[in-house]
This record gives structure tokens, sequence and C-alpha cells, in this order.
């Protein structure tokens, strides 16, 4: 493959300035530093974004410690408090309650999965909570916070966090990042798309004003309309709706709770056909309620969602329609999805900050020249199916599991499933062992936080655990959760840990 | 699926390893392994038949094996 003329992408246009929009152009004009490509984000300050993806998970301080950013700088910049997992209550039944860790349970002994050794403890009569054995879900509980340990001597200690953020601070400090670093920034709205007539690839967009902005590769950051992968290029959207009800939320800020401490993690609470979220950040809360229109009306979900905020309320509750599901063809010809036009998952497993970052990432390592050739935009439509199918498996399982009464609660139990989820929940339950596909975001750690939150639990445990004696299993298991209770003991809560962050930023800027 | 799994109540009583090449050897030594003497384990094997045993390079895996039977690879 010899190369005669040079066919690298000249010029990227972004359109859409939402989350999206921004952490694209901040990543590529990262990558693409030093060298003559030029990046081109195109934002009406006239159209919102929907910005209230506030929950994160952990690979969003991998995305940001790319950019040269740090921990602390972010959480300075988006009012962000640390998040060690999610709190589900009332799902398993009502009553019920537990957290989805960033994090590993236990230590696996002999090749045999440490859930093997906590079903046959509860055999004997421990009844130790599987939380007991995880450092994240334990600090979670506890209220605090400390970062993890660079080398972690054992499984025991291995833990991981996220943010809660603001999501438009964090697009605005993105922009800053981006525009320093030579991105262009148009403000206006599109009129058109324009398509070359030979081949059907984008030419231009026209804006408003006549102003036609020409490009090598677009990128669509238009959130659920897809004006350019929809509209303009015709890719149609796969409807997840047989499968997740939810299509609609309203999303309301908060004051956060007057005397109480924010919470190291996030909430999300099982209402009667839906759930609500609440998120602590250091200047407000985002609170909303996710639910099915059939099955509610407007009015009736915010009756469930006002009285039940975090503190009161600063906004009016804005309403939000959506259809779970994803676009075909992510990438077609010469323009990428990324983002919401891409496609769509309620956030109830705070993935759509990470899915952006993936398709990012995915970006750039399949990153074209301008012959887009066919294998690279095959490669990238197959990864981004199979890691939003993976995801939505995983937020199915959610409501599959559910042991609630109300009609769409009951229905969700019984209704039918993905077959790659079925077979996931039938090893499961058949061996207690987890199917492991490609591309997924959710790996054994977090399965196992929710098969056991919703009291899901094999028919049997592992036959090579009956290999160690009882007392010696009860004697290993509990030197573990004495281990984590302990450095939970020694921990200092989430609200010092911030204070302390405060008063460095303070040392460091006298303003 | 339940709230109190258990030992399963159909568990497995007797491995038999019928073969004592390569693959027979390391299957059986792996299960006592594994097993500690959970299961009756009996390889069958006869020294009328030859074994294949041409298969004399291995890949880095191979070390983590060893070092799981606790089998020295100096003295290998």
């Amino acid at each position: 493959m010899v190369e005669t003329r040079d066919t690298r992408i000249r010029k990227v246009v972004i359109v859409g300035g939402g989350t999206a929009g921004w952490m694209t152009a901040a990543a590529l004009t990262r990558h693409f530093r030093s060298t003559p490509m030029s990046i081109t984000v195109v934002e009406s300050s006239e159209i919102g974004t929907i910005g209230v993806g506030e929950a994160t998970i952990p690979t969003i301080r991998r995305f940001y410690a790319q950019l040269g950013m740090t921990d602390a700088e972010v959480m300075q910049a988006t009012q962000a408090t640390c998040k060690l997992g999610i709190r589900f209550t009332d799902w398993g039944r009502p009553g019920s309650d537990f957290i989805h860790p960033f994090g590993l349970y236990g230590q696996d002994l002999g090749g045999i999965g440490f859930h093997h050794y906590w079903m046959r403890l509860h055999e004997q009569g421990d009844a130790t909570p599987l939380s007991a054995f995880s450092l994240g879900a334990s600090l979670a509980e506890a209220g605090k916070f400390i970062h993890p340990s660079r080398n972690p001597p054992s499984a025991l200690s291995v833990f991981d966090w996220a943010l809660h953020l603001d999501a438009s601070l964090f697009a605005q400090h993105l922009r800053r990042f981006a525009e320093a670093g030579g991105c262009e920034r148009i403000d206006a709205k599109v009129r058109s798309v324009d398509l070359r007539p030979a081949d059907g690839f984008v030419d231009s967009i026209t804006l408003e004003d006549g102003r036609a902005i020409e490009g090598d590769l677009f990128i669509d950051c238009t959130g659920f309309r897809g004006l350019l992968i929809g509209e303009a290029m015709g890719s149609t959207y796969e409807d997840w709706g047989q499968w997740l009800p939810c299509d609609a939320a309203f999303a309301v800020q908060s004051e956060n709770a007057p005397d109480e401490e924010p919470a190291p993690f996030t909430r999300v609470t099982a209402r009667s056909a839906g759930w609500q979220w609440g998120i602590p950040l250091r200047h407000r809360a985002g609170n909303g309620l996710v639910f099915s229109s059939q099955h509610m009306t407007d009015q009736q979900a915010l009756d469930e969602l006002m009285p039940n905020l975090l503190g009161k309320p600063i906004t009016e509750p804005r309403r939000i329609g959506f259809r779970p599901g994803r676009r075909r063809e992510a990438w077609v010809k010469n323009c990428v999805s990324i983002g919401l036009s891409a496609g769509f998952l309620e956030p109830l497993e705070s993935t759509s900050i990470a899915l952006i970052e993936n398709g990012i990432e995915r970006l750039k390592s399949l990153f074209p020249d301008r012959n887009f050739a066919a294998p690279v935009i095959e490669e990238f439509n197959d990864q981004s199916a199979r890691e939003m199918e993976r995801t939505r498996d995983f937020i199915i399982l959610h409501y599959k599991l559910n042991g609630r009464d109300e009609p769409m609660w009951k229905a969700c139990r019984e209704g039918a499933i993905p077959d790659t989820l079925r077979r996931k929940i039938d090893l499961w339950k058949a061996r207690g062992q987890f199917v492991r596909y490609r591309w997924e975001m959710f790996h054994p750690a977090s399965w196992l936080a929710i098969y056991a939150g919703f009291d899901a639990l094999p028919d049997s445990y592992d036959p090579g655990v009956d290999a160690f004696a009882p007392a010696d299993l009860s004697l290993a298991l509990g030197e573990m959760s004495s281990a984590i209770a302990r450095t939970v003991g020694d921990t200092p809560t989430h609200a010092r840990f911030l204070a302390a962050l405060d008063r460095s930023f303070a040392a460091q800027d006298p303003s | 699926m339940s709230q109190t799994p258990s030992a399963s109540p159909r568990p497995l009583r007797k491995i038999c390893v019928v073969g004592g090449g390569t693959a027979g050897w390391v299957a059986a030594a792996l299960m006592a392994e594994h097993f500690k003497g959970l299961y009756e384990l009996e390889l069958v094997e006869s020294d009328d038949i030859g074994t294949i045993g041409v298969g004399e390079s291995t890949v880095p895996p191979f070390l983590q094996l060893l070092a799981k039977l606790g089998v020295n690879e100096q003295v290998v």
C-alpha cells in the first residue's frame, strides 16, 4: 500500500456543542495537536443542551487525564462530588437497598470466584452481606471517601471512583480547553446539510446566515435529533421499547439537603412506574424521574418526583421524551455520530457520558483518511452496536429481576428479554458463572452486584468450594470483612475529603 | 434462582480419566489439585497403547500450569 497522494483528513466539523460535542472537540484537539488538521464546532447558543448527565462512571477520569487534567482541577471546575457507586432502593422489593460499587468483592481462592465462597458462608448460617466484602460499597454506605491505593496490596483494596458533576460546567471547561488548543467555534444554527450528488457524502453544512461550512469528516453531536446521521444520511433507529418501557423523564434541580453531607453515591429509587435519581453536587443537587408514559401521566410522575427531591426545588421540572435504542449505523460515509445521536439508554447506570468517551476512543483508534475505507466504517459500526447492546442488556437486567407489584414492573419481570441476556441469566442460575462478551462496559463484579442486590442467586455454588473446611472458610472470609471494616473506620468522611480539596484550591488561588 | 444457594443436591461422585498420555495426566493432576480429594479420581491407561507425546514446545501459560501444580520448573 504505497501512498501516492495525501489523503489525510484536513478538516473535522463537529455539529452540536453539548457534552458530546465538546468532549469530542477536546479529545480530538489534543489527539491531533501539532498536526495541520483543523477542528470546528458549530453550536447555537439558542439551542439548549440536555446536560442532565451528571453521574459518571470511573472511565471519565481516564478521559480527562488524557487531556492532562487532574481530578482536583475538574472537580473544582464542575462543582463535583465523589461517587463510589450507585445506591438502589426499593428495586428488589419495596424496602430493599444495596450499592453497586465500582470495585471488586472479596478475594478469589483457588481459581474459584469469591461469590461462591460467600454463598457457602450463607448456607452455613452466616448472613454477612456481600457489601461487607467490598471496600467501595462499604465506604459508600458509611459516607466516606479516600483515593484508592495506587498499588493495591490485594483484591480487597481494589475500588474505583467517578464524579457527580455539572455537565454544563464540564462542557464549558472542555470548550475552554479545545479553544485554547486551536479549535474554532461558530455560534449559529444549521439550516441545511448539503450532500455531494456524486456519492452522497456530506459536502458542507449551510448555516442560517447563509455561510457554508465545508469539511472532510462531520461528527453529529446534535443529540436525539440526529440532524446529520439520521435526517441527512438516513441511518435508521432501532427501537428497544419492547424491552425498556420508560420513554420520558422529568429533570429538576434542587438545593442539597440542608443538614446532610453529600453522599458519595448516586441514588436511584424505584417508583411505581419508573425510578427516581438523586445526584448531589457541591452547589446544588440534580433530581429526576424516569418513567413509562404508558403507565403514568405527567401529573402522576410529578406527584411522585417533587415530594422526594434531595432539597428545595430551584428550577421548574423539565420534561424530556426519549426512545431507548441505537442508530443502526453510527457511521455512514463521512458522518460519524457520537452521543445521543448514536443512541440512548436511560441513565440508570450512568452510561451516557461513558458511551460518548468510548465513541471518541473508537473514532481515534479507527480514524479514517479521505478514502473512508469500508472495513474501518464496518468495524466502528460493529463495535458501537455491540457495546450499546451489552449496555442495554445490563440495564434490562434490573427490570427483569425486580420484585415489585405494580403493572409496569410485573410486565418487565414476566416479559421477553434479548437472547444475549437470556444466556447470561441462564448460566448464572445454573452455575453461578458469567458469560463474557466483547465490548462490555460492565464486568462480572457489576453483574454480581445486581444479581446479589436483587437476591437472584444461583441454585447451587461451585462444588470446588467444598474442598475447604467450613471453619477455615469462616475464618478466611471473616478476616476479609474485618480488614475492610478497619479501613472504613480509618477513612474520613466524604464531606471532609471535599473540605480538604476546597482548602487546597483556596491555597492556590487566594482571590 | 433462590435466595439460599446450597451445595448441588446431585454432586458428582467419581471422575474417570480415560487415557494416560499428556492430556490425561495433566487433566488428572489439575483436578486432583483443584478438588483436593473431593471426588474419587481414577485414570485408566494401557501400557500396550503408545502415546503421541510429540507436543514438546509450549506457550508461556504452561509455566503458570506448573506453578499451580507446585511443580518446580528447574526439575522439569
